[in-house]
């Protein structure tokens, strides 16, 4: 496999002046054009062209990535407008009112006086008299479920 | 010596067994009413059986296995009809409200229904064929509306006692409660003297309202009487009514506690 010498020919550079002249005689090597030259060759019959204007910087984003960007832009712009109404136009939470303690204020009631008779033997055995009578009056069943009458068969039926 | 000790524990011997009856308490007397409905119960289904028998094969044996059956049921349901009056015998004398009048009359209807089931159950072992046992249950068919009123106009009669018993106590805690009232005017303010008067008066209504239907009550009790459905109705009504006389001395009760709390205090 020939490896192609990729090393660039530079020309050489002139070092006296017979060199110098001859260099001037001779076509230029190829050599690597870095820059273009500031005027074009000059070439009798035609006549020369106008300077091209320098192409313009070519924009790194694109125009189709800028309407992307746009349009995302206002798609959040949107959400967040909708987003803020919403939360102003949102009732405001009802505070609610602080619960009512209540305090008891106890009111003495008025304690009355017990009667001379109250402590008489009388009367103290007429209270017990009454708790007891009213106790087994209202325990009392007056109806007795043993004293149901028994249903005794009479239909015998001794014909046959 | 020995003489004269065998003689006296023969003469407490005939003497505390009747006393011994006659005190029997009403558990056990129930308790020998449950077991003669119970025994009564099973000869019913046993007769029912061998009459079933007789009736399909007709043959002397079954003929003779009725005929043992139904004298065993006429003689069992004399019996438990019987066991059923001496339990009711024991709670009249066990009630505390019966006036001597009105036992004297429950005791005596007790004592009839007793003596005829007695001849219908002396009546069972002479039966000697089908035809004698049908005429002997007539006698029982015959007098079983009299009997099941008489059940039912004793257990009224007993209720009406518990309640003339608890009409009684009341009448004297009201008699206290007027003495105690009483003494009480010399130190009572006039104000304090019409509430006590109108304790008193309310007492006083409301006893004549529970004596009205007391008197209801036992003008109705000799009204139960015909065909059993109607004696069942008419024990119901009473019932309605001995609720009604239970809560006027309940509420009877009541005011008295009122009274009771005006008078411990000035």
């Amino acid at each position: 496999m020939i490896m192609e010498n990729t090393t660039p020919i530079y020309p050489k550079t002139p070092v006296t002046l017979a060199e110098a002249q001859a260099a001037q005689s001779q076509p230029a090597a190829a050599a690597p054009v870095t820059a273009l030259p500031d005027t074009a060759p000059v070439i009798p019959g035609i006549p020369p062209m106008p300077p091209v204007p320098p192409k313009k910087a070519a924009n790194p984003i694109g125009n189709k990535n800028i309407m992307i960007l746009i349009i995302a832009i206002l798609t959040l712009g949107i959400f967040l407008f909708g987003y803020l109404y919403l939360r102003s136009s949102a009732p405001a939470p009802v505070e609610q009112p602080a619960a009512i303690t209540p305090t008891i204020l106890p009111s003495p009631t008025p304690q009355p006086n017990l009667s001379r008779i109250s402590t008489t033997s009388a009367f103290i055995s007429f209270s017990q008299d009454i708790a007891s009578f009213s106790a087994i009056l209202n325990t009392f069943a007056l109806q007795d479920p043993s004293l149901v009458p028994p249903i005794l068969d009479i239909e015998l039926d001794l014909k046959n | 010596m020995k003489k004269l000790l065998s003689v006296f524990l023969l003469v407490f011997c005939f003497i505390a067994a009747p006393l011994s009856q006659a005190n029997a308490s009403s558990q056990q007397a129930y308790q020998d009413y449950q077991f003669q409905f119970d025994l009564y119960r099973q000869r019913l289904a046993d007769f029912q059986i061998a009459m079933t028998q007789y009736k399909q094969f007709n043959s002397l044996a079954s003929q003779q296995d009725a005929l043992d059956k139904v004298k065993l049921l006429i003689a069992q349901r004399s019996s438990a009809g019987k066991s059923y009056f001496l339990f009711l015998n024991e709670k009249l004398t066990e009630n505390p409200g019966l006036i001597s009048n009105e036992l004297g009359i429950y005791r005596t209807i007790i004592t009839n229904q007793v003596g005829y089931l007695d001849q219908n159950m002396v009546l069972a072992p002479s039966i000697a064929s089908l035809d004698d046992a049908s005429r002997v249950s007539e006698q029982f068919v015959n007098n079983y509306e009299t009997m099941q009123s008489a059940y039912r106009q004793t257990v009224a009669g007993i209720e009406l006692g518990y309640l003339n018993y608890f009409a009684k106590r009341f009448n004297e805690l009201a008699i206290k409660s007027q003495a105690l009232i009483n003494a009480a005017r010399v130190d009572a303010t006039p104000e304090k003297q019409a509430v006590l008067d109108r304790w008193l008066l309310t007492l006083s209504n409301k006893y004549s309202l529970y004596q009205q239907k007391a008197n209801t009550i036992r003008s109705g009790i000799p009204k139960i009487s015909g065909d059993v459905m109607q004696q069942d109705r008419l024990f119901q009504q009473m019932q309605i009514n001995f609720g009604a006389a239970r809560q006027d001395l309940v509420e009877a009760s009541s005011y008295l506690k009122e009274l009771e709390t005006a008078l411990r205090y000035e």
